[in-house]
């Protein structure tokens, strides 16, 4: 099904007919009151006022918002950041339209789908190869602007935060660097003028000023007092200034200021915002690059696998310490052991090989549950002077002092009996290993913390 | 030391027998010195009459201010150029002012031509001047240079300057007051020599410079027959310039030019060449005895080229009026090229008739007798035309030995027309390549 939006030509898709059941609309509003979603809009593309208007209202539209839309005709540079192209062939669009079906059919439907992030996700993975471009405006205050971020926002959040939140985030990845200005450090305005002033007392009222001076008397002064009837005349000694270099030179300082009669080199420039007319010095202007964006690997996986949530966030009640401390602290008891041999302590190595595959089974609810009770359990089994790290997602290190083989072994044990005891309550299967060495005994030769790490979590892969 | 004993007495004696004497001196004193006597009177003439004119007639001076062409010929000044450029950039001059910078074989030069360029944001800060500069690839000698600036010109005034040359702030100025005239067709002015204090040899050849350089041409331009416009610092009206198609090939260029201006003195009458006493420029000198003979070599053996190859036909009283012919029979071809073989040949003879203490006493009475038009001389520049009197009085101190250095110069100079005679000296020349030199005639 097409819908089409023209002012008058309602047989414009004629040659469509056979394909595609055609609706036509004069405007939004009167779409609005059926709200029928077609596989794509078609909009009549003559009246560039009438394509953007109706541009923007679909795309700011709650179901409609990721509908292809085409415009039939040649498509101005600012709809060019919602739409989709100009109309193709009826074959071609058959085509768009089929391969846009199976990427909404792969999309993972999130219950909570209304998001700004979610709806800018599900945009993109519908168009694999969109590129999120800026649009230059000279008259907005930023130069440049996102007017799809604006439309799925809904007009909520500043493209550029959001913009940076989603790069964060790695939802988004920068594609190329289109150009760098600088804003003014208060509102975040690019119209900015420079003026340079006098450096003592700040006053613009300042001039370019010939001066001279004398190597008879040593007297600097301007130009002006020294010329006489057509010859240069020190005004101090009346010496008469004939050769450059010989009896007299240019001294570097050539500004003067008429409020302070200051000389100097080099005015100081400062920066004058037109929106807020606050005045700063350029040092303090941010710097704000100007990328196009398209969407990350992980904001596909999030786009297959729904609303992205850190798994490891479920870990955090375990107090780690970073991974430079942690290695730094396991590198110290491998001293330690070797010298004083009453000294021994344990590594242990907690991988889960399954988890994301495991959250789209059971979901990712589940899943959090289940692990935050692991992380419950192994926290109270874990004592005082235990040091816990994460090298990554889903791998968790322990390091115990004072404890031997033995030990390990009944550590692990516990540890296989708490998982196994979450475990009969879901169907699946968490895949969890372990490696547990006891040092110094099962350190081989003379590795040290990274090393070791190394080894062992090679054996757990 | 009897020699010189017997020498004080002669000359004592000489002395002190009273007028029957005078006579026998008049015999013995070289007829050269009345051949360059008259000289001097006249630029002395000359002087006072420019005293004369400065102190009773206040010229009407009226704003001329046409635009200037100032075409500087670089070689291989490196960044020295930069002083050039920018004494020019510095003139007191309300006109335009275009400065022309010539590099000759720029390839070569590429020391020159970056020292030029890196002048270029200079000329942002003063208004009314503005830089050309015209990178020759082929190097082609100065006078392809100074022709190819002429080409380019855009003033009405086209000055012709070195690239190791200096000038005063208000040069232009007065130059540009004497084209009011419409009958100056070229001006000169005085040249300093900017190296004075670096050696004996400096300091000898800048009193040369203020006696014959400012002193002399000051005198001879008072009676319109100036000898020389140099080539390091010569202003000209430019379509007069183009009229007589600019400088020809071969060296000496300089004296070239001013003698086919001369050549149009016989129709034109009217024609003049000034010297202006305020447009100073300063130059360098050879700092060495050696480098300032080969200096020599070169300008006095194209002297003779000039006169005896080039202008052999254009030296005469029809073409460039009786004036300038007798100024030029006297001072360019007795003065210039018969009087220093004329003191070999009478030294030679003097020593082979006289014995040694009378020689000698002759010798003595001439150098007192140079020593004393020297110091008249001088005297009348300082209080006259130098117009840096405290710098220049230092030169007192070696006014003694000037008459001797003028004597080693006279008869150098007849061992550079020798060479010129026999060894075609002019063209060994630096000043342009061989298959350039070659094209002269």
């Amino acid at each position: 099904m097409l819908i089409l939006f023209s002012q008058e030509n309602p047989d414009l898709l004629a040659q469509y007919g056979d394909l595609f059941k055609i609706y036509h609309f004069y405007n939004f509003t009167e779409w609005e009151t059926q709200r029928m979603l077609p596989s794509a809009f078609v909009i009549e593309g003559s009246d560039a006022q009438y394509t953007t208007s109706i541009l923007s209202h679909i795309r700011r539209d709650k179901e409609a918002y990721a509908v292809l839309c085409f415009i039939s005709g040649s498509v101005s540079s600012l709809d060019n950041s919602y739409v989709d192209g100009s109309l193709p062939q009826p074959l071609l669009l058959q085509e768009a339209i089929s391969q846009t079906a199976d990427l909404e059919k792969s999309f993972k439907n999130s219950e909570n789908n209304v998001t700004h992030q979610e709806r800018l996700i599900k945009f993109l993975w519908l168009r694999p190869n969109f590129v999120l471009q800026p649009y230059h405006e000279w008259q907005h205050p930023r130069f440049y602007r996102y007017p799809l971020l604006e439309a799925l926002s809904h007009d909520k959040s500043d493209a550029f935060e959001w913009l940076q939140t989603l790069a964060n985030s790695r939802v988004l990845e920068a594609l190329t660097l289109l150009d760098r200005q600088r804003e003014c450090a208060y509102c975040r305005a690019s119209h900015l003028s420079f003026v340079d002033v006098c450096p003592n007392c700040q006053s613009i009222d300042i001039e370019m000023q010939a001066s001279l001076h004398c190597f008879t008397c040593g007297c600097v002064d301007v130009q002006e007092k020294f010329i006489h009837s057509g010859t240069l005349v020190c005004p101090k000694c009346n010496t008469q200034l004939r050769h450059i270099g010989s009896d007299y030179d240019r001294p570097i300082e050539n500004h003067g200021c008429r409020a302070c009669n200051h000389s100097f080199v080099e005015g100081d420039v400062l920066a004058r915002c037109a929106m807020c007319e606050k005045e700063m010095i350029p040092n303090d202007l941010v710097s704000n690059d100007i990328h196009s964006w398209r969407l990350s690997n992980r904001g596909r996986t999030i786009a297959i696998r729904g609303e992205f949530f850190d798994i490891g966030a479920s870990f955090d009640q375990l107090n780690f310490i970073s991974r430079e401390l942690f290695v730094h602290d396991l590198n110290w008891s491998l001293i330690l052991s070797q010298r004083y041999p009453d000294i021994y302590f344990s590594l242990f190595g907690i991988y889960f090989a399954n988890l994301p595959e495991l959250a789209e089974m059971i979901g990712h609810t589940k899943l959090l549950q289940m692990l935050e009770s692991f992380t419950q359990r192994l926290r109270g089994m874990l004592r005082t002077p235990d040091l816990s790290t994460r090298t990554d997602e889903n791998m968790l290190w322990l390091l115990l002092p004072h404890t031997d083989e033995q030990g390990l072994r009944g550590f692990q044990a516990r540890i296989q009996n708490s998982l196994e005891s979450i475990m009969k309550e879901s169907d699946q299967k968490l895949d969890s290993r372990f490696i547990g060495v006891a040092l110094p005994h099962e350190q081989s030769g003379q590795e040290d913390a990274t090393l070791l790490l190394a080894r062992l979590s090679g054996e757990l892969m | 030391m009897q020699i010189l004993e017997q020498t004080w007495q002669v000359f004592l004696i000489t002395f002190s027998q009273g007028k029957s004497s005078v006579s026998y001196i008049l015999v013995l004193v070289p007829f050269v010195l009345f051949l360059e006597l008259p000289l001097y009177f006249v630029s002395w003439m000359g002087v006072f009459r420019h005293i004369i004119k400065e102190t009773f007639e206040t010229p009407l001076i009226l704003p001329h201010f046409p635009r200037i062409t100032c075409a500087i010929i670089c070689y291989s000044e490196g960044k020295a150029v930069q002083n050039t450029v920018i004494s020019l950039l510095e003139q007191i001059y309300p006109g335009h002012i275009e400065i022309m910078a010539v590099v000759d074989g720029v390839h070569k030069n590429q020391a020159t031509y970056q020292a030029l360029k890196a002048l270029e944001p200079l000329f942002l800060s003063y208004p009314r001047r503005s830089l050309v500069i015209i990178p020759k690839t082929q190097r082609g000698g100065r006078v392809s240079s100074m022709n190819a600036g002429l080409s380019r010109a855009s003033g009405e005034v086209y000055l012709a300057l070195d690239g190791d040359t200096s000038f005063d702030n208000q040069m232009v100025y007065q130059a540009a007051l004497h084209f009011q005239n419409v009958d100056v067709v070229a001006v000169t002015g005085p040249m300093r020599v900017r190296n004075a204090q670096k050696s004996w040899i400096t300091r000898l050849q800048s009193l040369e410079y203020m006696l014959t350089m400012q002193v002399g041409k000051l005198g001879l331009a008072k009676f319109n027959v100036i000898n020389n416009v140099p080539g390091a610092f010569g202003i000209f009206r430019k379509s007069f310039l183009q009229q007589v198609g600019g400088w020809n090939t071969g060296t000496a260029e300089d004296l070239d030019l001013t003698l086919r201006i001369k050549q149009y003195k016989g129709r034109y009458s009217q024609l003049q060449i000034d010297f202006e006493p305020g447009a100073v420029s300063h130059t360098d000198v050879p700092e060495s005895f050696s480098e300032f003979f080969m200096q020599r070599l070169r300008w006095d053996g194209d002297l003779l080229y000039i006169y005896a190859n080039k202008h052999s036909k254009g030296i005469s009283a029809s073409i460039m009026g009786w004036r300038n012919f007798i100024f030029l029979l006297w001072y360019g071809i007795l003065f210039q090229a018969v009087m220093p073989f004329a003191i070999v040949i009478y030294m030679i003879y003097m020593s082979v008739i006289l014995p040694l203490p009378f020689f000698l006493a002759v010798m003595l009475l001439i150098y007192f007798f140079y020593l004393l038009l020297t110091f008249i001389q001088f005297t009348l520049y300082l209080a006259v035309v130098s117009d840096r009197k405290w710098e220049d009085c230092r030169a007192f101190l070696i006014l003694p030995i000037f008459p001797l250095f003028q004597f080693v110069v006279r008869i150098w100079s007849a061992v550079a027309i020798s060479n010129q005679i026999f060894n075609k000296g002019h063209l060994d020349s630096a000043m342009a390549p061989w298959w350039v030199l070659k094209k002269g005639k």
